[in-house]
């Protein structure tokens, strides 16, 4: 297998070796890769012509002086008898290395018994001693002989670090063999922390248990098994073998606690162990909402170490956390969540009130903590984000739809009621158990009383929508006896069939008619929402502002009430052109929910970022946010955002130009269950970017132009008008009258701005397209800018007018640097770049020749200025960005000599 | 110089600790002090500054060359 990640450390060592120099140290935590190094290392030298030797230090051996190096001489075939030892071993040894050409590599030297360590010592100091690498240990005490050969500088002391997440994600493909999905990447990189041994094991541990599978030849995670090899589990207690009885015990509460509050710790009476245990490197302090928490320093030795305590033992200890978190006081919600979890594995489940309250707090209480967010934050989410730092779940925590279930089971099991039961049926629709979710409904429906319970009435409603696709079903019940909640419902269902228009009626009397505060709430956010789908943009932020405040202050009894308003403002500002704001409450949720370890506030968001990037033209970043979303909904896609999340990643794809990929990822979309037709229009216009990247023009129109036909019937303005700018960017006939009369219905400037930059393409009016193009980019959306430049440039071009074409290639170039290597048919009908002017030809070549921009510039007795906008205009000619691929992309255009064109530009 | 090579990016790119080592020295601290940031030995500092400003330097290198075909899905 490959080496990853240490070609620079490889070098540095054959580095020391050619200039003379005595040693390298190789010292890093177990499983870093210090000896495979090391043996590279060799093989390297090998390689020059040197010869090799290897003396391997074990913790048996320690207690026989000389022990490691006995082998060495038997090997050589000197005798191993002892009161000569020293003497014949270094005889020996340098007797080999007349010409200085061994390499000695010394495995484990920590565990080099006192005497073979200044045996070491002596024979690395000879002037014609061999070359050394050792390893070392960097959590082991080290003998003195061996500390000194870094402390007195005879050797080299390097500290091998983990690997960055991506060299492990690259050792992850080479150990697969193929095409690992984005959120077993992640899954391995949580656990492992770069750690090589680590990843190897813990990959081939999740392949035998069968958490690791191959569908459709992709690797994917599946949650729930153990995947920590025998190997693995001996390297964690190897690692935790120094610490006392009081050490392990904490590791222990940590293990199945999670990362502790500090005066958590001191009420358990592990303040001292603590102090130990982060001494040895195996706790860790982190500062975690202004206070700091304890947890163990690398994620798999919890997982490790929570199987290997006992059942009873386990009971024990989450008794004494449930008693320490009660005397602390829980201090957040989340702690409520905590505490019920910590009861029922103590086995402590009296309290089914309590065990309710944390099913729901675990299934929607991260969209309650961000309530809780945005209310101290005035309800605007400033650039200022929370003072903790973001904390990714942990590998093996359990979703919060995984605790909700457990929790409300256990509430059920103790005779929880039907409110109970119906929360457990919704834990469940989600990760589409449906037919436990069906037999728990069934169960409650054969009670006249409780088949008409609006709790009962909803999750059946829910298990008919988001279990089996089935509106209508679900309407039934939801009609069969309504309050204004379950309207509120309906209406929010109404609007996932992609009938926005529908769903208005129903919520706009309840804004003011609804009893319940929380009903009126809903309502508002449900009509937001729609209001913005159907370009009321205006009137749908107003909603927002009216009643943002109010509901976060209800958000403790109804969370999705906030997560309606927030979508609704979401979408509201992004339509509207303020992407930086749009941006900003993405990023706030998603920073949030990173703080919170929420997967679902995490995927939400990430989709939501990915949004905003390919709004801006950041593919890459487009792409990077959509993956991590559809990896995070892998296991549970309870809202069925999975198929969106896919169609947006094709579409993130095809704008690179990437066709496979994005045919690949829309393959995903395709195969994906789809209740809901709310999306069609973004998936349909990822079907038409996969047409237009592959050159299909024609079938990319057709596409787009039939999607947008069907958003328009059913009033979704906003997303019609993109479908048929979509034709303009696709190069086609653009529907010029058809676009302005859809634009002139939405109350929004970016709306306007796409139906002018489709009227100047059509008319041909290159100055249009060049105050398009400044709006765009003044709006953020800076592919869009630079397809008009390209467009402007083109035109330009055609018309011989070569200043403002340049002055627009110019603009393009800039701008489509900043898009990630966006590549799309707009910007490919861009006139191609001409030839240099002489001085822009001087100043390349120069540049070439290694000289700095201060130096042309006093050369050529020019401004630094000037020669950075020569050299500028330069690279965009040769279309180039780096000043080492000058000289080529000279030859290449002059063919070896230098043209002197026109000097239109000095 | 015109190019939009960012080396904030590179960083985020590398190994925590050699992205702090370099935060650290073009902060201007010294190497005792960069060593009892990272909780490295004092020896190992120079070492492994040198490893992170190559490994950065591959970084950007790489990220210089066009883009990588996306392929994970």
């Amino acid at each position: 297998m490959a080496l990853f990640g240490r070609s620079e450390e490889l070098r540095f060592v054959a580095a020391a070796r050619r200039d003379g120099r005595r040693g390298v140290v190789l010292a890093g935590e177990a499983g870093v890769g210090k000896s495979r190094l090391a043996r590279e290392a060799l093989a390297a030298a090998e390689f020059d012509g040197w010869s090799c030797e290897v003396v391997v230090a074990t913790a048996s051996s320690a207690g026989v002086p000389l022990a490691p190096f006995a082998a060495l001489v038997a090997h050589r075939g000197g005798e191993a008898a002892a009161l000569d030892f020293i003497h014949e071993g270094l005889s020996t040894l340098l007797a080999a290395t007349a010409d200085r050409r061994l390499v000695l590599m010394v495995d484990d030297a920590h565990l080099l018994d006192e005497a073979s360590a200044a045996l070491l010592h002596l024979i690395i100091s000879q002037a014609a001693g061999p070359f050394v690498v050792a390893t070392v240990r960097s959590d082991e005490q080290v003998p003195d002989a061996v500390a000194r050969l870094w402390r007195d500088s005879i050797a080299e002391r390097v500290d091998l670090q983990p690997l960055s997440r991506a060299e492990t994600d690259a050792l992850v493909h080479d150990m697969l063999e193929g095409d690992v999905d984005a959120g077993a990447l992640r899954h391995v990189w949580q656990a492992t922390a770069g750690n090589p041994l680590f990843v190897r094991e813990y990959v081939l541990g999740a392949r035998e248990t069968g958490t690791l599978v191959q569908e459709h030849a992709s690797w994917r995670w599946r949650t729930g098994a153990l995947a920590a090899t025998p190997r693995l589990r001996d390297l964690v207690e190897g690692r935790i073998r120094a610490l006392d009885a009081a050490g392990r015990a904490l590791l222990e509460v940590l293990a199945l606690g999670g990362g502790l509050e500090l005066p958590m710790i001191d009420r358990l009476g592990f303040g001292p162990a603590a102090e130990a245990a982060e001494a040895l490197g195996l706790v860790a302090a982190n500062p975690s909402r202004r206070r700091l928490s304890v947890a163990l320093a690398h994620p798999l030795y919890g997982e490790v170490l929570a199987r290997s305590v006992p059942p009873l033992r386990a009971r024990a200890i989450h008794r004494k956390l449930v008693e320490a978190l009660e005397a602390h006081g829980p201090r957040r919600r989340v702690d409520l969540v905590r505490l019920a979890s910590w009861r029922l594995q103590a086995g402590d489940t009296s309290d089914r009130d309590a065990l309710i309250g944390a099913a729901r707090h675990a299934y929607f209480g991260f969209f309650e903590d961000l309530a809780g967010q945005l209310l101290r934050r005035g309800a605007a989410p400033h650039a200022e984000t929370a003072g903790a730092r973001p904390v990714p779940p942990s590998a093996d925590a359990d979703t919060e739809i995984d605790v909700a279930t457990n929790l409300a089971r256990a509430a059920l099991d103790r005779g929880a009621d039907a409110t109970g039961a119906a929360e457990l049926a919704r834990a469940l629709i989600w990760q589409n158990r449906l037919d436990e979710a069906d037999a728990i409904l069934a169960e409650l429906e054969r009670s006249p009383e409780l088949r008409d319970d609006a709790e009962v009435a909803s999750a059946r409603a829910a298990y008919w929508f988001w279990g089996h696709g089935d509106f209508d079903a679900a309407v039934a019940r939801l009609t069969a006896k309504p309050n204004d909640a379950l309207d509120c419902f309906r209406a929010g269902l109404t609007i996932q069939v992609g009938n926005p228009r529908g769903a208005l009626p129903i919520v706009l009397p309840l804004i003011e008619g609804a009893v319940r505060p929380i009903d009126r709430a809903r309502a508002a956010g449900t009509a937001a929402g729609a209001q913005v789908l159907l370009g009321q943009c205006g009137a749908g932020l107003e909603l927002v502002d009216q009643h943002l405040a109010t509901t976060l202050t209800l958000a403790a009894d109804d969370a999705l009430a906030v997560t309606d308003l927030v979508v609704a403002q979401f979408y509201g500002l992004r339509l509207t052109g303020r992407l930086d704001e749009a941006a900003q409450l993405a990023q706030f949720g998603h920073d949030a929910a990173s703080t919170e370890g929420s997967t679902d506030g995490l995927s939400l968001f990430a989709g939501a970022l990915g949004m905003i990037a390919l709004d801006r033209g950041r593919v890459a970043t487009a792409a990077a946010y959509l993956r991590d979303m559809v990896a995070m909904l892998a296991e549970r896609d309870g809202l069925q955002n999975r198929c969106w999340g896919y169609a947006m990643l094709a579409t993130a794809y095809a704008l690179m130009g990437e066709v496979d990929a994005a045919s690949a990822a829309m393959r995903h979309s395709d195969g994906l269950r789809r209740g809901t037709r709310f999306y069609d229009s973004d998936i349909e216009l990822a079907r038409a970017w996969i047409l237009a990247a592959s050159g299909d023009q024609r079938g990319a129109i057709a596409v787009a132009s039939s999607a947008a036909a069907r958003a328009e019937a059913v009033g979704m303005l906003p997303a019609a008008t993109t479908l048929l700018h979509a034709i303009v960017r696709f190069g086609g006939p653009v529907p010029v009258e058809h676009l302005e009369a859809v634009a002139r219905q939405i109350d929004s400037p970016v709306t306007t701005t796409l139906a002018q930059h489709a009227a100047a393409v059509s008319r041909g009016d290159a100055g249009t397209l060049e105050t398009v193009a400044s709006e765009f980019e003044s709006n953020g959306m800076l592919l869009l800018a630079a397809e008009a430049w390209a467009a402007a440039g083109a035109l330009h071009d055609d018309a011989g007018r070569s200043a403002p074409r340049i002055a627009a290639q110019l603009h393009m170039h800039r701008l489509t640097t900043e898009c990630e290597g966006a590549s799309t048919p707009a910007l490919h009908a861009a006139p191609a770049v001409t030839q240099l002017t002489p001085r822009e030809q001087e100043v390349a070549r120069l540049a070439a020749q290694g000289m700095s921009n201060v130096t042309i510039a006093e050369k050529l007795v020019l401004s630094v200025r000037t020669v950075e906008s020569h050299l500028y205009r330069a690279f965009v000619k040769l279309g180039v960005e780096h000043r080492r691929d000058i000289e080529a992309a000279l030859d290449a255009a002059h063919g070896g000599r230098l043209s002197t064109a026109g000097s239109q530009m000095q | 110089m015109w190019t939009m090579s960012d080396t904030g990016d590179a960083l985020e790119r590398l190994p925590q600790t050699y992205a702090h080592a370099l935060r650290l020295e073009r902060a201007g601290e010294s190497s005792d002090l960069i060593a009892q940031h990272l909780g490295v030995d004092h020896a190992a500092v120079a070492a492994l500054l040198r490893l992170a400003h190559e490994k950065l330097a591959a970084i950007e290198e790489d990220a210089a060359a066009p883009p990588p075909r996306a392929g994970s899905q």
